[in-house]
Protein backbone atom coordinates (compact mmCIF):
# COMPACT_ATOMS: atom_id res chain seq x y z
CA UNK A 1 0.00 0.00 0.00
CA UNK A 2 1.34 3.58 -0.94
CA UNK A 3 0.68 7.06 -0.45
CA UNK A 4 -0.75 8.97 -3.37
CA UNK A 5 -2.22 11.86 -4.00
CA UNK A 6 -5.47 12.56 -6.96
CA UNK A 7 -4.26 14.86 -9.45
CA UNK A 8 -7.51 14.22 -12.33
CA UNK A 9 -9.99 11.99 -13.41
CA UNK A 10 -10.09 9.94 -16.75
CA UNK A 11 -12.64 9.54 -18.88
CA UNK A 12 -12.89 6.03 -21.45
CA UNK A 13 -15.75 5.36 -23.33
CA UNK A 14 -14.45 2.50 -25.14
CA UNK A 15 -12.40 -0.01 -22.73
CA UNK A 16 -12.82 -3.61 -20.98
CA UNK A 17 -16.51 -4.25 -20.01
CA UNK A 18 -15.14 -5.29 -16.68
CA UNK A 19 -13.90 -1.86 -15.94
CA UNK A 20 -17.97 -0.40 -16.79
CA UNK A 21 -18.96 1.44 -13.85
CA UNK A 22 -15.21 2.30 -12.13
CA UNK A 23 -14.21 5.65 -11.70
CA UNK A 24 -10.39 6.01 -13.19
CA UNK A 25 -8.50 8.81 -11.61
CA UNK A 26 -5.17 9.89 -12.10
CA UNK A 27 -3.20 9.38 -8.97
CA UNK A 28 0.72 10.12 -8.50
CA UNK A 29 3.11 8.92 -5.18
CA UNK A 30 3.71 11.07 -2.83
CA UNK A 31 5.90 10.62 0.31
CA UNK A 32 4.68 11.80 4.09
CA UNK A 33 5.56 15.49 3.46
CA UNK A 34 3.53 15.61 0.56
CA UNK A 35 6.45 15.95 -2.26
CA UNK A 36 5.39 13.95 -5.51
CA UNK A 37 7.91 10.95 -5.92
CA UNK A 38 6.98 9.12 -8.50
CA UNK A 39 5.39 9.38 -11.95
CA UNK A 40 1.38 9.90 -12.77
CA UNK A 41 -0.59 6.11 -12.50
CA UNK A 42 -4.32 5.76 -13.27
CA UNK A 43 -6.32 4.37 -10.68
CA UNK A 44 -9.55 2.34 -10.09
CA UNK A 45 -11.03 3.99 -7.32
CA UNK A 46 -12.98 2.04 -4.88
CA UNK A 47 -13.86 4.51 -1.98
CA UNK A 48 -15.38 7.86 -3.75
CA UNK A 49 -12.58 9.84 -3.73
CA UNK A 50 -12.23 13.08 -5.17
CA UNK A 51 -9.21 15.10 -7.06
CA UNK A 52 -6.69 16.49 -4.95
CA UNK A 53 -6.94 14.04 -1.85
CA UNK A 54 -4.39 11.90 -0.46
CA UNK A 55 -5.21 8.75 -1.00
CA UNK A 56 -4.00 5.08 -0.11
CA UNK A 57 -3.30 2.77 -3.27
CA UNK A 58 -2.85 -1.28 -3.70
CA UNK A 59 -1.29 -2.91 -6.34
CA UNK A 60 -1.40 -6.30 -7.85
CA UNK A 61 -3.78 -9.01 -7.49
CA UNK A 62 -4.58 -8.34 -3.44
CA UNK A 63 -7.30 -5.27 -4.77
CA UNK A 64 -9.20 -8.09 -6.60
CA UNK A 65 -10.11 -10.05 -3.48
CA UNK A 66 -13.57 -9.07 -3.75
CA UNK A 67 -15.80 -11.46 -5.61
CA UNK A 68 -17.04 -9.05 -8.32
CA UNK A 69 -13.29 -7.70 -9.45
CA UNK A 70 -12.05 -11.15 -9.14
CA UNK A 71 -12.13 -10.68 -13.22
CA UNK A 72 -11.60 -7.27 -13.77
CA UNK A 73 -8.52 -5.87 -15.28
CA UNK A 74 -7.54 -4.14 -12.15
CA UNK A 75 -3.91 -3.25 -11.59
CA UNK A 76 -4.45 -0.65 -9.37
CA UNK A 77 -6.53 0.82 -6.97
CA UNK A 78 -7.56 3.49 -4.22
CA UNK A 79 -8.42 1.48 -1.56
CA UNK A 80 -8.24 4.55 1.29
CA UNK A 81 -8.99 7.98 1.55
CA UNK A 82 -6.61 9.82 4.27
CA UNK A 83 -7.37 11.83 6.66
CA UNK A 84 -4.18 12.76 7.91
CA UNK A 85 -0.16 11.62 7.70
CA UNK A 86 2.55 11.99 10.69
CA UNK A 87 5.30 11.43 9.82
CA UNK B 1 -20.88 23.31 -27.95
CA UNK B 2 -23.96 21.69 -27.05
CA UNK B 3 -23.74 19.70 -23.80
CA UNK B 4 -25.11 16.20 -23.09
CA UNK B 5 -27.64 15.49 -20.48
CA UNK B 6 -27.38 12.92 -18.23
CA UNK B 7 -30.07 11.66 -15.56
CA UNK B 8 -29.59 8.75 -12.69
CA UNK B 9 -32.82 7.81 -10.78
CA UNK B 10 -32.33 6.23 -7.07
CA UNK B 11 -34.24 6.06 -4.38
CA UNK B 12 -34.10 8.29 -1.43
CA UNK B 13 -31.75 11.12 -0.75
CA UNK B 14 -29.26 9.69 0.77
CA UNK B 15 -28.60 7.71 -2.10
CA UNK B 16 -29.02 10.64 -4.27
CA UNK B 17 -26.29 12.55 -3.08
CA UNK B 18 -24.33 9.96 -2.70
CA UNK B 19 -24.68 8.90 -6.40
CA UNK B 20 -24.56 13.31 -6.95
CA UNK B 21 -21.25 13.03 -5.53
CA UNK B 22 -19.82 10.10 -6.95
CA UNK B 23 -21.18 11.30 -10.40
CA UNK B 24 -18.92 15.01 -9.89
CA UNK B 25 -15.80 12.69 -8.54
CA UNK B 26 -15.91 10.59 -11.81
CA UNK B 27 -15.71 13.07 -14.14
CA UNK B 28 -16.03 16.85 -15.25
CA UNK B 29 -19.70 16.83 -14.84
CA UNK B 30 -21.88 19.79 -13.27
CA UNK B 31 -25.26 18.92 -11.46
CA UNK B 32 -27.95 20.83 -12.63
CA UNK B 33 -30.70 19.50 -9.97
CA UNK B 34 -31.68 16.81 -7.79
CA UNK B 35 -35.34 16.45 -8.39
CA UNK B 36 -37.80 15.24 -5.92
CA UNK B 37 -40.61 13.38 -7.56
CA UNK B 38 -43.63 12.86 -5.37
CA UNK B 39 -43.72 9.02 -4.68
CA UNK B 40 -41.36 6.64 -3.19
CA UNK B 41 -38.68 9.31 -2.59
CA UNK B 42 -37.61 8.66 -6.22
CA UNK B 43 -34.79 11.43 -6.86
CA UNK B 44 -33.58 11.94 -10.17
CA UNK B 45 -30.19 13.74 -10.53
CA UNK B 46 -29.56 15.80 -13.56
CA UNK B 47 -25.57 16.04 -14.90
CA UNK B 48 -24.53 18.19 -17.71
CA UNK B 49 -21.26 17.86 -19.86
CA UNK B 50 -19.27 16.46 -22.49
CA UNK B 51 -20.96 13.97 -23.71
CA UNK B 52 -18.29 11.30 -22.79
CA UNK B 53 -17.86 12.65 -19.21
CA UNK B 54 -21.40 12.20 -19.11
CA UNK B 55 -21.07 8.81 -20.05
CA UNK B 56 -18.34 8.14 -17.44
CA UNK B 57 -20.31 9.76 -15.01
CA UNK B 58 -23.57 8.14 -15.14
CA UNK B 59 -21.97 4.81 -15.40
CA UNK B 60 -20.29 5.25 -11.87
CA UNK B 61 -23.47 6.84 -10.40
CA UNK B 62 -25.63 3.46 -11.69
CA UNK B 63 -22.96 1.40 -10.07
CA UNK B 64 -23.85 3.08 -6.98
CA UNK B 65 -27.08 3.03 -7.34
CA UNK B 66 -27.13 -1.02 -8.00
CA UNK B 67 -24.32 -1.34 -5.02
CA UNK B 68 -26.98 -0.09 -2.32
CA UNK B 69 -30.25 -1.77 -4.65
CA UNK B 70 -31.43 1.57 -5.10
CA UNK B 71 -31.48 2.66 -8.67
CA UNK B 72 -34.77 3.18 -10.51
CA UNK B 73 -32.90 4.18 -14.36
CA UNK B 74 -30.47 6.01 -15.85
CA UNK B 75 -30.22 7.70 -18.91
CA UNK B 76 -27.62 9.97 -20.86
CA UNK B 77 -28.78 12.20 -24.09
CA UNK B 78 -25.70 12.96 -25.92
CA UNK B 79 -27.48 15.77 -27.99
CA UNK B 80 -30.36 16.49 -26.60
CA UNK B 81 -32.92 18.55 -28.71
CA UNK B 82 -33.89 21.98 -28.44
CA UNK B 83 -37.30 21.71 -26.73
CA UNK B 84 -36.02 18.66 -24.79
CA UNK B 85 -32.99 21.56 -23.62
CA UNK B 86 -35.58 24.22 -23.11
CA UNK B 87 -37.77 22.34 -20.73
CA UNK B 88 -34.84 20.67 -18.98
CA UNK B 89 -32.17 23.37 -20.03
CA UNK B 90 -34.27 25.95 -17.90
CA UNK B 91 -32.51 25.23 -15.10
CA UNK B 92 -29.48 24.20 -17.04
CA UNK B 93 -29.03 27.37 -18.48
CA UNK B 94 -30.46 29.81 -15.13
CA UNK B 95 -27.92 27.45 -13.22
CA UNK B 96 -24.95 27.84 -15.87
CA UNK B 97 -25.64 31.71 -16.91
CA UNK B 98 -26.33 33.15 -13.33
CA UNK B 99 -22.81 31.84 -12.17
CA UNK B 100 -21.40 34.31 -14.74
CA UNK B 101 -23.56 36.46 -13.40
CA UNK B 102 -23.07 36.75 -9.61
CA UNK B 103 -19.14 35.84 -9.91
CA UNK B 104 -19.34 39.32 -12.17
CA UNK B 105 -21.20 40.99 -8.89
CA UNK B 106 -19.59 38.77 -6.51
CA UNK B 107 -16.16 40.88 -7.24
CA UNK B 108 -18.09 43.96 -7.18
CA UNK B 109 -19.41 42.92 -3.73
CA UNK B 110 -15.70 41.44 -2.65
CA UNK B 111 -14.31 44.69 -3.61
CA UNK B 112 -16.80 46.37 -1.93
CA UNK B 113 -16.53 44.51 0.79
CA UNK B 114 -12.77 44.63 1.04
CA UNK B 115 -13.14 48.61 1.35
CA UNK B 116 -15.76 48.67 3.82
CA UNK B 117 -13.55 46.26 5.80
CA UNK B 118 -10.06 48.58 5.46
CA UNK B 119 -12.34 51.45 6.83
CA UNK B 120 -13.87 48.85 9.27
CA UNK B 121 -10.92 48.00 10.85
CA UNK B 122 -10.19 51.03 12.52
CA UNK B 123 -13.32 51.12 13.78
CA UNK B 124 -13.53 47.71 14.64
CA UNK B 125 -10.32 49.16 16.91
CA UNK B 126 -11.93 52.38 18.40
CA UNK B 127 -14.81 50.06 19.11
CA UNK B 128 -12.66 47.29 20.75
CA UNK B 129 -10.72 50.37 23.11
CA UNK B 130 -14.72 51.71 23.85
CA UNK B 131 -15.46 48.05 24.89
CA UNK B 132 -12.28 47.34 26.71
CA UNK B 133 -12.44 50.64 28.74
CA UNK B 134 -15.98 50.06 30.15
CA UNK B 135 -14.90 46.57 31.15
CA UNK B 136 -11.75 48.02 33.05
CA UNK B 137 -13.89 49.91 35.48
CA UNK B 138 -16.50 47.78 35.90
CA UNK B 139 -14.06 45.55 37.12
CA UNK B 140 -11.95 48.13 39.46
CA UNK B 141 -15.34 49.13 40.94
CA UNK B 142 -16.01 45.53 41.86
CA UNK B 143 -13.10 44.47 43.20
CA UNK B 144 -12.63 46.90 46.13
CA UNK B 145 -16.43 46.06 46.58
CA UNK B 146 -15.51 42.24 47.51
CA UNK B 147 -12.73 43.10 49.85
CA UNK B 148 -14.68 44.85 53.16
CA UNK B 149 -17.43 42.39 52.44
CA UNK B 150 -15.24 39.22 53.16
CA UNK B 151 -13.05 40.90 55.59
CA UNK B 152 -15.22 42.39 58.01
CA UNK B 153 -17.14 39.29 58.77
CA UNK B 154 -14.32 37.45 59.60
CA UNK B 155 -13.06 39.96 62.04
CA UNK B 156 -15.96 40.66 64.14
CA UNK B 157 -16.38 36.97 64.86
CA UNK B 158 -12.89 36.02 65.87
CA UNK B 159 -12.24 39.34 68.34
CA UNK B 160 -14.47 39.38 70.89
CA UNK B 161 -13.71 36.16 71.93
CA UNK B 162 -9.45 35.64 71.44
CA UNK B 163 -8.57 39.07 71.69
CA UNK B 164 -9.20 40.18 75.15
CA UNK B 165 -6.74 37.96 77.39
CA UNK B 166 -3.49 37.54 74.72
CA UNK B 167 -3.91 40.97 73.24
CA UNK B 168 -0.78 42.29 75.65
CA UNK B 169 1.81 39.76 74.91
CA UNK B 170 1.45 38.42 71.10
CA UNK B 171 0.61 41.60 69.20
CA UNK B 172 3.30 44.28 68.75
CA UNK B 173 4.99 41.41 66.97
CA UNK B 174 2.49 40.03 65.18
CA UNK B 175 1.29 43.10 63.51
CA UNK B 176 4.60 43.85 61.99
CA UNK B 177 4.95 41.01 60.75
CA UNK B 178 1.01 40.95 58.97
CA UNK B 179 1.92 44.99 57.84
CA UNK B 180 5.17 43.31 56.19
CA UNK B 181 3.13 40.54 54.65
CA UNK B 182 0.10 42.96 53.42
CA UNK B 183 2.17 45.90 52.01
CA UNK B 184 3.10 44.25 49.14
CA UNK B 185 -0.07 42.90 48.31
CA UNK B 186 -1.23 46.43 48.58
CA UNK B 187 1.35 48.00 46.13
CA UNK B 188 0.74 45.69 43.44
CA UNK B 189 -2.91 45.99 43.55
CA UNK B 190 -2.25 50.07 43.94
CA UNK B 191 0.66 49.59 41.53
CA UNK B 192 -2.31 47.70 39.09
CA UNK B 193 -4.90 49.66 39.07
CA UNK B 194 -4.07 53.34 38.08
CA UNK B 195 -2.64 51.57 35.03
CA UNK B 196 -6.43 50.29 34.01
CA UNK B 197 -7.94 53.69 35.50
CA UNK B 198 -7.07 56.94 37.28
CA UNK B 199 -10.42 56.79 39.26
CA UNK B 200 -9.60 53.25 40.63
CA UNK B 201 -6.79 54.91 43.14
CA UNK B 202 -8.62 57.03 44.89
CA UNK B 203 -11.05 54.08 45.81
CA UNK B 204 -8.42 51.90 46.62
CA UNK B 205 -6.26 54.07 48.99
CA UNK B 206 -9.84 54.69 50.65
CA UNK B 207 -10.35 51.37 51.29
CA UNK B 208 -7.19 50.29 51.97
CA UNK B 209 -6.47 52.79 55.15
CA UNK B 210 -9.42 51.79 56.78
CA UNK B 211 -8.55 47.84 56.46
CA UNK B 212 -4.84 48.24 57.73
CA UNK B 213 -6.60 50.18 60.74
CA UNK B 214 -9.11 47.15 61.19
CA UNK B 215 -7.47 44.45 59.73
CA UNK B 216 -4.33 44.98 62.35
CA UNK B 217 -5.69 44.26 65.18
CA UNK B 218 -8.44 41.77 64.56
CA UNK B 219 -6.07 39.46 62.27
CA UNK B 220 -3.46 39.72 64.95
CA UNK B 221 -6.14 38.29 67.21
CA UNK B 222 -6.36 35.41 64.83
CA UNK B 223 -2.89 34.64 65.51
CA UNK B 224 -2.50 35.37 69.25
CA UNK B 225 -5.67 33.04 68.89
CA UNK B 226 -3.63 29.95 66.77
CA UNK B 227 -0.88 30.69 69.32
CA UNK B 228 -2.76 30.32 71.92
CA UNK B 229 -3.61 27.02 71.14
CA UNK B 230 -0.38 26.14 70.47
CA UNK B 231 0.84 27.23 73.74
Amino acid sequence: MRLAKITGTVVATRKDETLTGYKLMIVRRIDSQGNFIDSEEVAVDYVGAGVGEIVLIGQGSSVRVDKKKREAVIDMAIIGIIDTVVG
Amino acid sequence: MKQALGLVEVQGLSTAVMVADTMVKAANVTILEIENSKGQGYMTVKIAGDVGAVNAAVSAGKQTGLENQKLVSFKVIARPADSVDQIFGAAKKTKTDTPIQLSDSAEVQTQAEKEDTTAGETSVKEAIKEMVKPEVEEISEVEPEVKPEVEPKVKPEVTPEDAPKVKSEVEPEVQLEEKLEEKPSLVETEAEKPAQEPHSESQVELQTEPEKASSANPSGAKKTGGNKTKN
